[in-house]
């Protein structure tokens, strides 16, 4: 009896999450950096051990911190047995950061036209230090890129606020503002349950909206409540 | 000349699994001696597109009887009026029906044409050549065109000519084509046609059902359809 079974991808249908991270020199103090490595850690543990979903999560990380650099390329969340701590140095080069996500989205051997819509996080604590208006522009307006889903997250007061406000495309929470350690987790955590929730869905493809957590649940413990 | 045509939809694991309908349509209906074939794939997001895409197969039924003896009737020509007909069912207010549209029509010389709307595929093998007909889209899952948006420039169209056995045209949904290896969809087409050749109607039906039903793919959500239209001899 002939079957169709043969000519059926035996791969699930992925989820992309890109996180671009700021690494510049200012990370490094106040613990940010420190937050934003166990909240990277603690989103990818949460994707992995996820088991109800309609998506393969995959990760990738891009960093910004002297230069742009793939940290992680897009990796399933299950076969990511650890998160290297990310170092923290250097000017803010977002531009650069950005052009290498245009080319990862643009990229349908990275992301093949199958995938459901990749969720774009931006992590940054001040101003970009490079050429930033003609990769910004590519990102909005590429032909893939456009239609990605776009969270981002200012921390401290020197955040270029206007800039993650551009970026982002939710509507219901435009920009997150981190003015402590806990605040960063508290992101990651919705995006986390943003991403793990479309994924669950009958309609994966349709972005959930970010919804912060509650302050003072027990995994905030690990947070020290530290202003930037 | 003997021309035979199939058709299957099943409900997707998802929609199984919250108590949803299947947002899928399929329509397969012979008429003086030729074949029509339609798909519809509801859109996800939207609450009642399982009537949409229902209202979409039916209208294309219809629109072709009406136009196929038509010296100037068009794939085009049909599709447009298909969408026209399907828009002015709701009055202006299809956004909670939206759906995609693919179908095809071939007379009882195995000459017509076929046109698609939105997501999905459409493979054809006519004089003995194979072709896909649609372009590999450029976004990503799920995020299609539909009936409803669909300009002029939109549609895919094609004229046909099934002019040797195993000529035929396959029209299938994205809850199908996505989970597909893209390197041997004309593997994919034959099979579906030896079965057909070698099987009544009725047991093709059968057969493609439960292959849709017991589909492979870990993860895979979407409901499934597919219709085609065959030259056996």
């Amino acid at each position: 009896m002939a079957t169709l079974k043969q000519f059926q991808t035996q791969s699930a249908r992925p989820l992309p999450v890109i996180v671009l991270a700021d690494t510049s020199g200012s990370m490094s103090v106040d613990g940010k950096i420190e937050a934003l490595n166990t909240a990277l850690k603690n989103m990818v543990s949460s994707f992995a051990s996820e088991s109800r979903l309609r998506a393969e999560l995959q990760v990738a990380v891009i960093t910004f911190g002297g230069t742009a650099d793939v940290h992680l390329p897009l990796t399933p969340a299950h076969q990511i047995e650890q998160m290297d701590p990310l170092p923290a140095t250097g000017g803010t080069p977002m531009g650069s950061a950005f052009r290498l996500a245009v080319e990862m989205i643009e990229d349908k051997d990275q992301i093949p036209a199958r995938a459901y819509k990749p969720v774009v996080v931006l992590v940054s604590d001040g101003h970009p230090t490079d050429e930033i208006e003609a990769s910004f522009h590519q990102l909005m307006n590429g032909e893939r890129s456009c239609k990605v889903t776009r969270f981002a997250m200012g921390i401290g007061s020197d955040a270029d606020l206007a800039l993650l406000g551009a970026f982002a495309n939710d509507l219901e929470a435009p920009v997150f503002k981190a003015e402590q350690a806990l605040d960063i987790h508290r992101f990651f955590k919705a995006v986390t349950m943003s991403v793990t929730t479309q994924s669950r869905s009958t309609t994966p493809n349709q972005a959930t909206p970010l919804q912060l957590p509650p302050v003072g649940n027990t995994q905030d413990e690990e947070f020290e409540d530290v202003g930037f | 000349m003997k021309l035979v045509a199939t058709g299957s939809s099943v409900i997707g694991p998802a929609h199984q699994q919250g108590n949803s309908p299947n947002q899928d349509a399929v329509m397969v209906r012979g008429f003086r001696r030729g074949w029509c074939i339609a798909v519809a794939d509801g859109l996800g997001s939207r609450p009642q597109s399982h009537l949409g895409s229902q209202l979409a197969v039916r209208i294309v039924r219809a629109t072709v009887k009406e136009l196929c003896q038509s010296p100037e009737a068009s794939a085009l020509l049909v599709s447009q009026q298909v969408k026209n007909r399907w828009l002015k069912a709701f009055t202006g207010d299809h956004f909670s029906y939206e759906t995609t549209c693919l179908w095809a029509w071939v007379d009882s010389h195995g000459r017509g044409c076929a046109a698609q709307a939105g997501d999905g595929v459409m493979l054809t093998r006519c004089n003995g050549k194979f072709r896909v007909l649609t372009a590999e889209r450029d976004g990503f899952g799920n995020q299609t065109l539909t009936l409803a948006q669909a300009k002029e420039s939109d549609w895919v169209t094609s004229s046909l000519a099934l002019t040797a056995p195993g000529d035929g045209i396959l029209l299938i949904t994205d809850g199908i084509s996505d989970d597909l290896l893209p390197g041997n969809l004309k593997g994919f087409f034959d099979t579906i046609f030896r079965q057909l050749k070698n099987t009544n109607k009725r047991r093709c039906k059968r057969w493609l059902t439960k292959e849709l039903t017991e589909w492979t793919t870990p993860k895979h959500g979407d409901d499934k359809s597919i219709a085609g239209i065959f030259r056996i001899k």
